[in-house]
């Protein structure tokens, strides 16, 4: 058997952002896509506003150029993406208000296997490049929350994307799917990863594997539909995945705090009161973008309920893919919502301690400003070359400072004994 | 089900988890390290049927495109299921799930029976992961790419190149925009 190879494939890199109404409609009116603008609008980088008031406005650098191509206002943006204005290497992106966002391209050559792999990798990269700069400061900050990064900009190397690829390979027409897959797993796998599903429909064979799809064959416009659905819930997979992970970290983070809680300094005290209040900001916005994903899981699914009657492996798959996603995401938002919970009793536990601390503190200064009183008072006295009765009224006086410092000492005699006890012995550390 | 004895690139695999893990010291070969060693050893002949294909993997604390081939994933896989190598997801403090495999101790006895360590091929693997020193090289990955050195003489060490893969290079083919 021959090489696998396709004409003119098409490949498009696919994530979830949270988008919705308001900010799919934000982004349309910028890009000017209701006046049915043909010209390019560019789109720069925060701060890039500096002469405003001169009535003129300079980027620090030039950003990425949108034109639009097709639109819903509310619903979705098709526009072509460059970093010129020249119109060469146009990115084709895709934005729906349910989050799916994807860049692509149709090359117009034959391409292997291995070729669509590299090609999946520039535009999973491209995604830093051409699809970054279009959100809001909002949407920026909540995907980098869930990969645990100030700043989007640090999510180069780290964004999840799924890659979807389409090819005509007339050969192959006639197989089933699971006879392709017979004689080119290795090469699809190349493609898609591990094969988690696949199926012969319409004339097309469907590959869904772990990073990617492949769809061999020429989808009809249903299909095309159908396709869309797919890969909102394996974008929402890759998502998922990426959350599961973030939250488990947070939770490592809480564990390592709680346990250095009991033993740490006043300084620590306060470093992990600086870390709880960063995961504390993180978790806000991982439970914001958990919202936004859930509500489109459910939104979609629902549509796609009323929408799709037939009785086919894919729609079986795409179904299950979305209860799987919902039942998920209900998951998740049981363990933010513990995770919240530990943060506030943390936090709590921290607060007192910290408390506790300068209590500590506040009675050993006292102590020592009540231990200078005496001396400086007997001191006096002496230099003074007091009478007997003078002395017996400085006696008279140090009397009370003098039962204040048994007291005080007492006290800590007694803490330190008692912090002894609830010290952990170090083979239990 | 009876698996297949191990063919020559399986043995090898075997033979290169062998020299890095260890029962005892419940040490494991990191997937990631794993292939960066294997890449080299491909680029060294010793795998000459394992070709140039990506994969989208852990590297530290990123993802990135790295080196895979897909027949050494199903010749790993072939290993396994003769139970000569056990595998590990460890979860770190930094790292959330960490693939490892170990050589067992059925692999150890299998590769004694076979006297795989005394052919010339196991001879060539050893030498291309040995220091002038003696010790085995260790894998540093390094953020711009991986490194094979010498933590014994700290003298010797050198990138393997061409490993990650640079996504940045423009696309070479003539495209036009697609659309979901």
């Amino acid at each position: 058997m021959q090489q696998l190879s396709f004409d003119n494939p098409t490949i498009i890199s696919s994530a979830w952002l949270p988008f919705g109404r308001s900010d799919m409609e934000a982004l349309n009116r910028f890009v000017g896509a209701h006046k049915r603008y043909s010209a390019p609008t560019e789109f720069g980088s925060i701060g890039e506003i500096t002469d405003l008031s001169n009535g003129t406005i300079r980027m620090d650098h030039h950003g990425i150029f949108l034109v639009p191509v097709d639109f819903e206002f509310t619903g979705f943006l098709k526009a072509n993406v460059q970093s010129s204005t020249d119109n060469s290497n146009q990115y084709g992106l895709s934005i729906y208000k349910n989050g799916l966002t994807g860049l692509g391209i149709t090359l117009e050559t034959k391409l292997r296997a291995e070729d669509i792999k590299v090609l999946t990798g520039k535009l999973s990269d491209g995604f830093s490049d051409y699809v970054f700069p279009i959100l809001t400061d909002v949407q920026k900050s909540l995907v980098a929350g869930i990969y645990n990064e100030k700043s989007i900009n640090n999510l180069r190397n780290k964004f999840h994307t799924y890659s979807v690829t389409i090819g005509e390979q007339k050969e192959l027409q006639t197989l089933s799917s699971s006879e392709v897959l017979e004689n080119f797993q290795s090469e699809i796998e190349v493609i898609t990863d591990w094969v988690v599903f696949h199926t012969t429909t319409n004339d097309c064979h469907i590959f869904a594997g772990m990073a990617g799809c492949l769809i061999i064959g020429t989808p009809t416009k249903e299909m095309v539909e159908l396709f869309r659905q797919l890969m909102f819930t394996q974008v929402c997979q890759k998502t998922a995945q990426r959350m599961h992970s973030h939250l488990w970290a947070l939770r490592r983070q809480l564990e390592l705090i709680r346990q250095n809680l009991q033993r740490g300094s006043y300084i620590d005290l306060k470093n992990n009161h600086q870390k709880i209040c960063e995961i504390n900001d993180v978790l806000s916005h991982t439970e914001v973008f958990e919202n936004k994903l859930r509500y489109e899981i459910k939104d979609l699914h629902h549509k796609f309920k009323e929408s799709i009657n037939a009785s086919d492996p894919l729609i079986e798959f795409i179904s299950q893919n979305f209860a799987h996603e919902l039942e998920k995401a209900e998951n998740r938002e049981s363990t933010v919502l513990q995770l919240s919970s530990e943060v506030g009793v943390i936090n709590d536990e921290m607060e007192n301690k910290l408390e506790l601390i300068m209590t500590k503190d506040n009675m050993q200064l006292n102590l020592v400003l009540l231990i200078l009183t005496v001396i400086s008072a007997f001191s006096i006295a002496e230099i003074m070359n007091f009478s007997f009765e003078q002395w017996g009224l400085v006696a008279l006086f140090i009397i009370p400072f003098t039962l204040f410092v048994l007291i005080y000492l007492r006290k800590m005699v007694k803490e330190y004994r008692f912090s002894l006890l609830k010290r952990p012995s170090k083979r239990h550390e | 089900m009876k698996e297949q004895k191990p063919d020559q690139d399986q043995q090898s695999i075997l033979y290169v988890y062998s020299l890095y893990s260890s029962f005892s010291e419940v040490k494991y070969l990191q997937y990631t390290g794993a292939l960066v060693i294997f890449f080299y050893l491909m680029k060294q002949n010793i795998f000459p049927d394992y070709r140039e294909h990506l994969l989208i993997y852990d590297y530290k604390d990123t993802r990135r495109f790295l080196w895979e081939d897909k027949k050494f994933m199903t010749d790993v896989n072939a290993v396994r299921n003769n139970g000569f190598l056990s595998r590990a997801r460890l979860r770190a403090q930094n790292y959330r799930d960490m693939n490892a495999h170990q050589c067992t101790q059925s692999g150890f006895d299998f590769l004694k029976s076979i006297g795989f360590e005394k052919t010339e091929h196991a001879q060539k693997i050893k030498k291309h992961l040995t220091c002038g020193c003696g010790k085995l090289y260790s894998i540093d990955l390094k953020d711009n790419g991986p490194q094979l050195i010498c933590k014994h003489c700290k003298k010797s060490g050198f990138e393997v190149k061409g490993f990650l893969f640079n996504p940045n290079q423009p696309v070479s083919h003539p495209f036009k925009p697609a659309f979901i």
